[in-house]
């Protein structure tokens, strides 16, 4: 079943001896079932702390507040039974480190069985039997023997590859991709990107990529969303975020991508200042502090997500439509 | 993985000599004459000289060593210096009931130890984790023999529900299984505290493995993550512990057979030190190292066999 996925006025909190950090703030993002969308920014920016909730995985000293609407249900207001039983099942998360996503005493095949435990009408047989065609399905070779392999007999590209064989075992409607190249090496990161391509030409899902890598956004994604200091800065078109930016940060952002500069440099830029305290949000625009363009009101009154264009949005008192 | 075992066996014998060489040192050095010591101190000249010869302490100490061995090596351990039994035969009489006391010591604080310790992970900061958590150090800390006096006082004495002395009737199974009881019970508490703690130690630390969140984002219903996907990690310093602690487990059934004057390797040892019958010490010695050392090399064994990356190395 897929159906579309919106977050409004999303917030999550931890709650921490040392006071409340408000790591995501007032989010708004919307998918729709074929969509890849992509979600980037800086270490610290929440990027990993939303996803965590579109998956229901957040540690018990989160606070949640705002509304998580998949197929029309609240995934925030569940339980945690049937919130269980969503993952897996609908959602499916690929998590950011391949060496160390798999438990290491159980063998893959093993592993495979167990994450299609929401599937009772499927035999032990068959479930070995959808695990083999799914990890050839994925490029790699000798199926049958690597479902024999413990995890550490696998290299960190292969072990991607079956992460990903196994969220797509579950046929979720939701796929996310938390980091899924960042622990790889260039050759690998190239491999499973391409491999991310090949798969969603055939799959109708949402499927959400997180990522602080800029290329790889430009290469997976339909739509993509900024994120800084907890906050959804911009989103839009890749076209339109990649090619005409209006946030100050998103600008700044692209403009710092190592990617672009083809001759050496002695240092890669940077963005001046550091991200805000999240235990105390600032009341005005989250950015201002290193932003060139900030001008009175940014440090008093938080700017509202302006609509740009369709579907381009920007949270900046100095963009206008 | 074969040479890695047969390594280890190696080492087990090399640990067995240095054991018996440290045994025979100990007699060698410790002042006094033992056939005065054990024969009083009117005893004739020629009866100590008897005496010497029949625990062969007139020859050399290597020599003593060596022939001990060259008679283990064809199953003859000597003879009981005051009944002239073979010391084989002692062991293999008090064995029985000694292995039968630890091990059922040993299997229920497992079977209450590791359900307790998981239960405490999934219950994690409510009011069952904290009772299980005080009652475990409290079990820690009591001495078995403590445990033993006070149940033998309460089941035995005032409610009359359990034998006070010895290992059952020969034959009887309920008369045996009641006379196990109390001093299974008085060897394992502690260890049921010690395993629920150590279990729970070692589960909240995997636990937080990425491995767990992985399993719990495809919906792993919270007792199948516990008992399958972290047990198997987290039983493994457990077993390390539990195999070490064996040697703690027969040396407090020394005392816990003593208070329940039960028959076996415990009370064997103590009468054997009190009259200083050496041939019977150092004869049961020498089984109970082998024991332990067998236990230790049997528990690497299984802890390569669960955990694949260490059977890995073994095989390198």
């Amino acid at each position: 079943m897929t159906g579309s996925l919106a977050a409004s006025d999303l917030s999550v909190r931890y709650e921490t001896p040392h006071g409340a950090v408000y790591a995501l703030r007032h989010v708004d993002i919307e998918a729709h079932p074929g969509e890849v969308i992509g979600i980037v920014g800086e270490s610290g920016c929440g990027k990993s702390t939303l996803v965590t909730a579109l998956a229901n995985l957040l540690p018990a000293n989160a606070r949640i507040d705002g509304s998580i609407r998949y197929n029309g249900v609240d995934l925030a207001k569940l339980d945690a039974h049937r919130q269980r039983l969503l993952r897996g099942d609908e959602i499916a998360l690929v998590s950011q480190d391949p060496m160390t996503a798999f438990n290491p005493v159980l063998t893959i095949g093993d592993q495979l069985v167990d994450f299609q435990h929401h599937r009772k009408d499927l035999g032990r047989a068959q479930k070995r039997a959808r695990i083999a065609a799914m990890l050839g399905r994925v490029g790699i070779a000798d199926a049958e023997r690597r479902m024999q392999s413990y995890p550490h007999e696998l290299s960190g590209g292969m072990r991607q590859r079956v992460a990903i064989a196994a969220a797509l075992l579950t046929d979720p409607g939701l796929l996310i991709a938390d980091e899924p190249t960042t622990a790889l090496d260039v050759t690998m990161e190239a491999q499973i990107i391409h491999l991310l391509r090949e798969l969603r030409r055939d799959y109708n899902g949402i499927i959400i990529i997180v990522s602080h890598h800029l290329g790889v956004i430009a290469e997976l994604c339909d739509r993509v969303y900024v994120m800084y200091a907890g906050e959804v800065v911009e989103g839009g078109e890749v076209d339109a975020i990649f090619h005409g930016a209006r946030h100050p940060y998103t600008q700044a952002l692209l403009a710092c991508d190592p990617a672009r500069f083809h001759e050496r440099l002695d240092r890669l830029p940077t963005i001046p200042g550091s991200l805000p305290n999240l235990t105390q949000p600032p009341s005005g625009c989250v950015y201002a502090p290193r932003c060139d363009r900030a001008f009175a009101p940014c440090a008093t009154i938080a700017p509202p997500l302006m609509k740009l264009a369709a579907s381009h949005v920007a949270r900046c008192h100095a963009v206008t439509p | 993985m074969l040479a890695y075992a047969v390594k280890r066996i190696g080492l087990g014998i090399l640990i067995l000599v240095l054991v018996m060489v440290a045994m025979y040192a100990a007699v060698f050095l410790v002042p006094g004459d033992p056939a005065t010591v054990a024969l009083g101190p009117r005893a004739t000249p020629e009866l100590k000289r008897l005496l010497i010869e029949r625990m062969g302490l007139d020859q050399p100490v290597w020599w003593q060593i060596v022939e001990f061995f060259r008679n283990a090596l064809t199953g003859n351990l000597g003879y009981d210096v005051w009944s002239n039994r073979p010391v084989s035969t002692l062991v293999l009489e008090a064995l029985p009931n000694t292995l039968i006391l630890s091990l059922t010591a040993l299997s229920v604080a497992l079977l209450l130890g590791v359900p307790l310790g998981c239960l405490s992970v999934m219950r994690r900061g409510t009011a069952a984790d904290a009772v299980i958590g005080v009652l475990s150090v409290g079990v820690i800390a009591v001495p078995s023999f403590v445990v033993a006096i006070y149940s033998l006082l309460v089941f035995a004495v005032t409610l009359r529900w359990l034998p006070a002395i010895g290992a059952g009737e020969a034959g009887d199974f309920i008369s045996q299984a009641k006379a196990l009881v109390m001093p299974a019970a008085a060897i394992a508490l502690g260890w049921i505290g010690y395993i629920a703690r150590m279990v729970r130690a070692s589960m909240m630390e995997v636990m937080g493995e990425p491995h767990i969140r992985t399993a719990r984002s495809f919906g792993l219903p919270e007792w199948k993550i516990v008992s399958k996907y972290a047990l198997r990690i987290a039983i493994i310093p457990t077993i390390s512990l539990v195999a070490v602690g064996l040697g703690s487990i027969l040396s407090s059934a020394v005392f816990v057979e003593a208070v329940f004057a039960r028959p076996g390797i415990g009370k064997l040892i103590t009468d054997a030190v009190n009259t200083r019958n050496y041939p019977v010490v150092m004869g049961t010695v020498l089984i109970m190292t082998a024991i332990y050392v067998s236990i230790t090399i049997a528990a690497d064994l299984l802890i390569a066999r669960l955990d694949p990356r260490v059977r890995d190395v073994f095989r390198g």
